[in-house]
C-alpha cells in the first residue's frame, strides 16, 4: 500500500520512540498540541443545515419500494401487451368485482392498448425495462454508499 | 467498549434518519474535525466549510461505517482525504506549495484567531504549512489527534510502515522549520527538555 515512489524507512523501534518523545517535547516547548475552539454555534449551523439532505431511507423500506413498482410495471406491461394482442376478455372485465378495479386497470391499460403499431410497444416496454433497471441500480448504490 | 457501543448506536438511528441521534454525534465530534481541518487548511471559513461537508459525507455513507472502528477515527478518516483534497485543488488553482508554506491565518478576528495569538503556536501553525498534504496528514492525526500508526493507516489507506515514513520525514522537517523561526535550538531543546 506505500508508494513506489516513497521508500519506507525502517527505524527501529528505539530510534522511534526517541523520535516520537523528541517531537513531543518540541511540541511542548511551543505550546501545542493544542485544541482550538471551534467558531460559536458551528455544530448547530451542521444540524440546521442537515434537514435540507433527503433522509437516508431504510434498506429494507427502499427494497420493498423498489419490488412494488418493479411488480406494477410488470403488470402493467402484461396487461399492455393483452390489450394489444388482443388476446381474450379485456383486462377490465378480469377486476369486475368492483366498479373501481374495472375503473382502474382499463385507464392503466388504455394507453398501451390504443398504441398504434408494436414499435410502439417495443419504445413502451424498453423504457420500462430500462427505468427498472435504473431503478435497481440506484437501490444497490445507495445500499452501497 | 460502552462509549463505542453508544456511538455504534448513535450512528444506526442516524443511519435510520434520526436527526437527534445525528445532532448528538455532530455536537460531540464537531470540534475534533474543526481541529484537524483547521490545522490543514490553515484557514477559519475554509475549516468551517470542510467540517460541513465531512459530515454530510458521513451522513451520506453511515452504511459504510464498521462498528470496530471508533466513530471518531472515521470522521477524521474522511476529514483527512476531503483536506488533502482541496489543499490539492488549491495548488492546482491559485497556490503553489510555497505559497501555502507561507500563508499565515486570515485578517478575521474570531475566538479560534485570538486564541492563536501565541506567537509560538503560530509558529508550529506555519511549520505545519510548510509540509506537504500527505505529511501534514499524518502529523496532525499522530499529534494533535493522538491515532496510533494503525489507525492512521487504516484511515489513509496506507501500509503502517509509510505512515512511519512520512512522519519520520515530517518530524525532521517539522523541526527544521521550529528551528529557522528562531524560537528555539532543537538540540537545546533535545538536551534540555523543559
Amino acid at each position: 500500500m506505500g508508494r513506489r515512489d516513497e521508500p519506507e524507512l525502517m527505524p527501529s523501534d528505539g530510534e522511534l520512540a526517541a523520535a516520537e518523545a523528541h517531537t513531543r517535547r518540541l511540541l511542548a516547548r511551543f505550546g501545542e498540541p493544542s485544541a482550538v475552539a471551534p467558531p460559536a454555534g458551528l455544530a448547530d449551523r451542521i444540524v440546521a443545515a442537515m434537514p435540507s439532505v433527503s433522509r437516508p431511507i431504510r434498506p429494507l423500506r427502499r427494497r420493498a419500494l423498489g419490488w412494488a413498482i418493479t411488480a406494477a410495471a410488470s403488470v402493467l406491461v402484461v396487461l399492455g401487451v393483452w390489450v394489444t394482442l388482443g388476446i381474450g376478455l379485456a383486462p377490465a372485465s378480469v377486476a369486475e368485482a368492483t366498479l373501481l378495479g374495472q375503473l382502474t386497470i382499463s385507464l392503466a391499460a388504455r394507453p398501451l392498448g390504443t398504441l398504434p403499431s408494436g414499435a410502439g410497444l417495443v419504445i413502451v416496454l424498453g423504457a420500462l425495462v430500462g427505468g427498472a433497471w435504473l431503478w435497481w441500480r440506484y437501490v444497490h448504490r445507495r445500499d452501497g454508499a | 467498549m460502552e462509549q463505542q457501543a453508544e456511538e455504534v448506536a448513535l450512528a444506526r438511528l442516524a443511519q435510520a434518519g434520526d436527526q437527534a441521534a445525528f445532532a448528538t454525534l455532530v455536537q460531540r465530534y464537531s470540534g475534533a474535525v474543526f481541529n484537524q481541518a483547521y490545522r490543514m487548511l490553515n484557514d477559519t471559513h475554509e475549516a468551517e466549510d470542510a467540517v460541513q461537508e465531512v459530515f454530510l459525507r458521513a451522513f451520506r455513507s453511515l452504511a459504510s461505517f464498521k462498528p470496530e472502528r471508533r466513530l471518531v477515527t472515521w470522521l477524521l478518516a474522511i476529514g483527512s482525504h476531503y483536506c488533502i483534497d482541496r489543499l490539492r485543488r488549491r495548488r492546482h488553482t491559485w497556490l503553489t506549495l510555497d505559497d501555502v508554506a507561507f500563508w499565515l491565518p486570515s485578517g478575521d478576528p474570531g475566538p479560534e484567531r485570538l486564541a492563536l495569538l501565541d506567537e509560538r503556536r503560530t509558529a508550529v501553525q506555519r511549520a505545519l504549512q510548510r509540509l506537504a498534504p500527505t505529511y501534514r496528514g499524518v502529523t496532525v492525526l499522530r499529534y494533535w489527534h493522538d491515532l496510533s500508526y494503525l489507525e492512521i493507516a487504516e484511515a489513509l489507506n496506507l501500509s503502517e510502515g509509510t505512515v512511519k515514513t512520512r512522519l519520520h520525514r515530517a518530524r525532521k522537517l517539522i523541526a527544521e522549520a521550529l528551528e529557522a523561526e528562531g524560537e528555539v535550538n532543537i538540540w537545546d531543546a533535545e538536551t534540555n527538555p523543559s
